[in-house]
């Protein structure tokens, strides 16, 4: 898990590269709204979006599970896929580095890893794209709010993300970020281990939710959407009337859909109040 | 070949893929080994001169040793009185005349020239070097600078000449090398301590709970 | 020492619920990590230096069979004395011989966990050789018949009310409250057993094959005593822990302390070569290396090399939050943390720690810290892999991910399986917006919500939506 050997972005911004966005598989089933988030931005960033018809999942459970074998014929799967764009955008820094591990399958040398190498130097995570590769400036967005990051860690490790999201978070004019303790702590999720270990898993993601909730702020962001369930899990078992949502909404000004866990949209909690008001 | 050593060997080896190494890349190695290059030296562990001693003070102190300003070996006798009280019991001194010929008896102190033993209250010593980088200082052992007296008195004090004080360990190496290897070389920062309770930093676990550098 | 990873998963959930465990476990992450990031920021080449220690490990052991031949002979032309031991029992052996044929009854101890995984203790008491640990933490827990839960914390398990009260049961005395007085009353027991001792055994940090010299690294100056005091002086060491020169060394004594405890350099770093010598007046007559294997040549070329670039800093486990949950013990045998769940199932077999390598979230902490770039995380995955070549991991979990991993490559079944799952969930949990409990997945719904699908799922809104521009004729 250390910083993938292909990042590098062009010192130019690309014009209009033809982006096709891999959705993945958890964003897809479960909280669409973060996919028309993500194209919203795209668009607005200047790109062509296309999302490329019957996508699955990146291979990251088989892969951490052992399953080397399963594991390349869906990278296999996914480098066809992903042929034919400039770039390869999803909303989540876990799925993107897996993308970037998929030469490590192969033998170096062969037709598979070089074609893996090509897919992971297009490959990135949605904030890193905008900001390392598009040098995307924010249309002007006001939202009066106290928000605070969780760094999760795929995303922090492989990729490099953790200056990317707060950039364009802070080109929201009335957004205050309030930095949790050891933001860049694991929440515990960890895919499979979430459910194969759940007592420590559980631990972990209690000292997460106490230090978001320390924070004071209204709504929890975050870039993973499985560190965003395990969390928003979590805050809704414990009752807590801290919001959770996936950094893209609110950047893409689409705040319509209800917080994750939450039945419909409710009013963020009052800042700087005892916790536990409600507005 | 006892049976253990060459099971080992050979299962290295065939990890490795390959037999014994070739004579020709042995000798690389070996020349590896007798002209030993450093590696990266950080930029604080090249400071010289004022800068060295400056950086030695401020990290030994950090390190928690007490650091002495003398300008002559003759003061050493009046600052040990105030560091014995009235303890009866001896000095132990190394058998080096520049530190024996001190004029002890003026300032009441009992000198011994001997190993340390359990219950001895404190030692005084030289040392080779001073490295900057830490605020170590760099000792040897020898047939006039026993090991145990660095280690079990309560009280440890150095002489350490400014002239001696070095950049990083590097240089200590090379100080090192000089001469046959001593059975001992310390690199001893600052008194010993142990935060084996509650990880909490306590001084003087085993080793001397003072550590006091005369600096001359 | 007995195997309890097996029960890695109760011993996790009892050390969750211990709260005094837990009280323990925050001191070390309230020390530690915070330590080493201040040490680290103070020393700007720390990146660099940890490159080149990287390469200068791989070299070590890319001629490992050159450096133990080199190291065995410079011993020996100092005048000590190398011994070979394939395993823990060979190892345990030659030590016990050393120590009888000088007629040992007492031997005194520097902290080593080689001798912990070789099981030193136990076989020594065995027979008739009591072995006497004096690094205070060592110490603390030879009273209490524990073992260590941290490589180089060991006792960071207990709180000072653990100490009071093993000291005034086995010393007899007054129960002591002032952590100060404890150490003081360990010091001068312990002082007796170092001048009374036959035999010290320390282990050694690092062997150099330039000089024959072995050293150790301490800051409570107990290793120095065990090795300048007695007549024989044993180092345990094991083969990987090769660094070639002195200037090699430097670059090490660089990175350990300060990825360790954050300290800029442990108080005594002390280098042995061979015997007294003509004149001294203190220091062992005998200087003997017990050279240990126990596995570590298998890993020679193999998935797991890597792994034999470990200088045993602990800052991998320091900063775990797996560890920092449950600490060491729960792993079940000597080396705990993400080194241990790379190192144990090696030891110990894959059967007896199956848990260790899949009790990890992949977070990657640990590599970000390693002073020699470990890559732990894929050496864990790499155990992972062969569990599932072995088909050793439990039946369902490799039948449902391959299961899930076949359907990944059918996309249309995937979706409709995916979309029949969407509708199930919204059922269940649409009117609160999340479900609260799930006949499968249990594990996530005992301690947290599910937060319940938006809707469609994106693929299908998607496809919805171009239809409809293609339907008005690409106007929206």
């Amino acid at each position: 898990m250390s910083l993938s050997p292909y990042l590098q972005a062009p010192t130019q911004p690309p014009k209009q590269p033809k982006v096709a966005l891999f959705i993945t598989c958890l964003v897809d089933a479960m909280r669409p709204s973060v996919g028309f988030a993500t194209v919203k931005l795209l668009t607005a960033a200047g790109c062509q979006v296309e999302v490329p018809a019957l996508q699955t999942c990146c291979g990251q459970p088989a892969y951490n599970s052992g399953a080397k074998q399963d594991t390349q014929k869906l990278a296999r799967q996914n480098i066809k896929k992903f042929a034919d764009f400039d770039y390869v955008i999803a909303p989540s820094g876990s799925c993107i580095g897996m993308l970037h591990q998929y030469p490590d399958l192969f033998t170096q040398g062969s037709a598979d890893h070089q074609a893996a190498e090509d897919l992971a130097r297009r490959a990135w995570e949605i904030t890193s794209f905008l900001v390392d590769v598009m040098q995307f400036k924010l249309p002007p967005l006001q939202q009066d709010i106290q928000v605070t990051y969780h760094d999760s860690c795929g995303g922090l490790r492989e990729l490099g993300i953790q200056q990317q999201p707060r950039q364009l978070l802070a080109q929201v004019s009335g957004l205050n970020i309030n930095e949790m303790c050891e933001a860049d702590t694991c929440c515990g999720f960890g895919g499979t281990f979430c459910v194969k270990f759940p007592d420590i898993s559980n631990r972990m993601v209690s000292h997460k939710t106490a230090n978001a909730e320390q924070s004071k702020a209204q709504l929890l962001l975050g870039g993973d959407l499985g560190c965003l369930m395990n969390m928003a899990g979590k805050l809704k078992r414990e009752n807590s009337d801290l919001q959770t949502r996936h950094v893209t909404e609110l950047l893409a000004d689409m705040l319509a859909a209800p917080a994750l866990g939450e039945v419909e949209n409710t009013p963020l909690r009052a800042t700087n109040t005892d916790l536990g008001y409600r507005a | 070949m006892s049976q253990a050593k060459h099971l080992i060997l050979s299962r290295i080896r065939k990890g490795l893929g390959r037999g014994a190494l070739p004579m020709e890349q042995q000798q690389r190695l070996h020349a590896r080994m007798a002209q030993p290059q450093r590696n990266l030296v950080p930029q604080r562990a090249q400071a010289q001169g004022q800068a060295a001693i400056d950086m030695f003070v401020a990290m030994a102190t950090e390190a928690a040793a007490e650091i002495i300003n003398i300008s002559q070996l003759a003061q050493i006798p009046a600052y040990i009185g105030n560091l014995i009280d009235d303890d009866s019991r001896p000095l132990l001194l190394p058998q080096e005349p520049e530190l024996t010929s001190l004029d002890w008896a003026t300032a009441n102190i009992t000198t011994a020239t001997r190993v340390a033993q359990k219950g001895d209250l404190i030692s005084l010593t030289t040392c080779i070097a001073g490295v900057a980088e830490t605020g170590t200082l760099v000792l040897k052992s020898g047939p006039t600078s026993p090991t145990t007296l660095n280690l079990l008195p309560d009280i440890h004090c150095v002489v350490l000449r400014k002239e001696q004080i070095i950049g990083g360990y590097e240089d200590a190496w090379d100080l090192v090398r000089q001469a046959k290897l001593p059975r001992t070389v310390n690199f001893i920062t600052g008194p010993s301590r142990s935060a084996d309770i509650e990880q909490k930093l306590l001084m003087g676990a085993h080793g001397p709970k003072r550590l006091v550098i005369f600096l001359l | 020492m007995q195997i309890k990873s097996p029960q890695f998963k109760d011993n996790a959930r009892i050390a969750l619920a211990d709260a005094n465990l837990q009280q323990a476990l925050d001191n070390l992450k309230s020390g530690f990590p915070g330590k080493r990031a201040a040490a680290i920021g103070r020393l700007p080449e720390f990146d660099q230096l940890r490159d080149q220690a990287k390469n200068i490990k791989n070299h070590a052991i890319e001629n490992l069979d050159f450096y133990l031949e080199t190291f065995a002979s410079k011993v020996q032309d100092n005048g000590g004395h190398v011994h070979w031991a394939g395993s823990s029992t060979e190892a345990c052996q030659t030590i016990l011989d050393i120590c009888r044929s000088v007629g040992a009854r007492t031997v005194t101890k520097g902290k080593s966990m080689v001798t912990e995984e070789i099981g030193l203790n136990e076989f020594l008491q065995q027979h008739s050789v009591t072995p006497i640990e004096t690094d205070l933490g060592e110490y603390i827990l030879q009273l209490r018949d524990d073992h260590p839960s941290h490589i180089i914390a060991p006792a960071i398990h207990l709180n000072l009310p653990d100490v009071s009260e093993v000291f005034a049961e086995k010393h007899g005395t007054e129960r002591k409250h002032d952590p100060q007085e404890l150490m003081q009353e360990a010091r001068d027991v312990l002082r007796q057993h170092f001048v009374a001792a036959d035999v010290g055994i320390t282990g050694a940090n690092f062997y150099i094959p330039e000089t024959g010299s072995t050293i150790i690294v301490t800051n409570e100056g107990n290793g120095d005593l065990t090795q300048t005091l007695p007549k024989v002086h044993i180092v345990v060491t094991s083969i990987e822990k090769c660094v070639p020169t002195l200037d090699d060394l430097s670059l090490f004594m660089r990175l350990l302390a300060r990825s360790a405890t954050g300290q800029e350099c442990t108080v005594y770093n002390t280098l042995s070569t061979g015997p007294r010598q003509t004149g001294d007046q203190d220091g062992p007559e005998q200087f003997h290396v017990v050279l240990v294997d126990n596995g570590r040549s298998d890993m020679v070329g193999d998935d797991l090399q890597d792994m034999l670039r470990c200088i045993r800093c602990s800052a991998c486990m320091n900063h775990c939050p797996v560890y920092s949950q449950i600490g060491g013990h729960a792993y079940g045998w000597v080396y705990p943390g993400p080194m241990g769940s790379v190192l144990t199932p090696k030891m110990i077999g894959i059967h007896n720690a199956g848990h260790l390598p899949n009790a990890s979230t992949f977070c990657g902490k640990c590599e970000s810290v390693c002073p020699v770039h470990i890559p732990l995380p894929k050496l864990m995955r790499s155990w992972r892999e062969t569990q599932h070549r072995q088909q050793t991991s439990p039946a369902t979990a490799r039948l449902a991910i391959s299961g899930w991993a076949w359907l990944a490559r059918h996309p249309r079944l995937y979706q409709l399986g995916s979309n029949i799952a969407i509708k199930a969930m919204r059922l269940i949990g649409g009117k609160r917006g999340r479900l609260h409990n799930l006949p499968v997945g249990r594990g996530w719904t005992l301690w947290r919500d599910l937060p319940a699908p938006e809707g469609n799922s994106f693929q299908q809104q998607w496809a919805q939506q171009k239809h409809r521009l293609s339907d008005t004729g690409g106007n929206p």
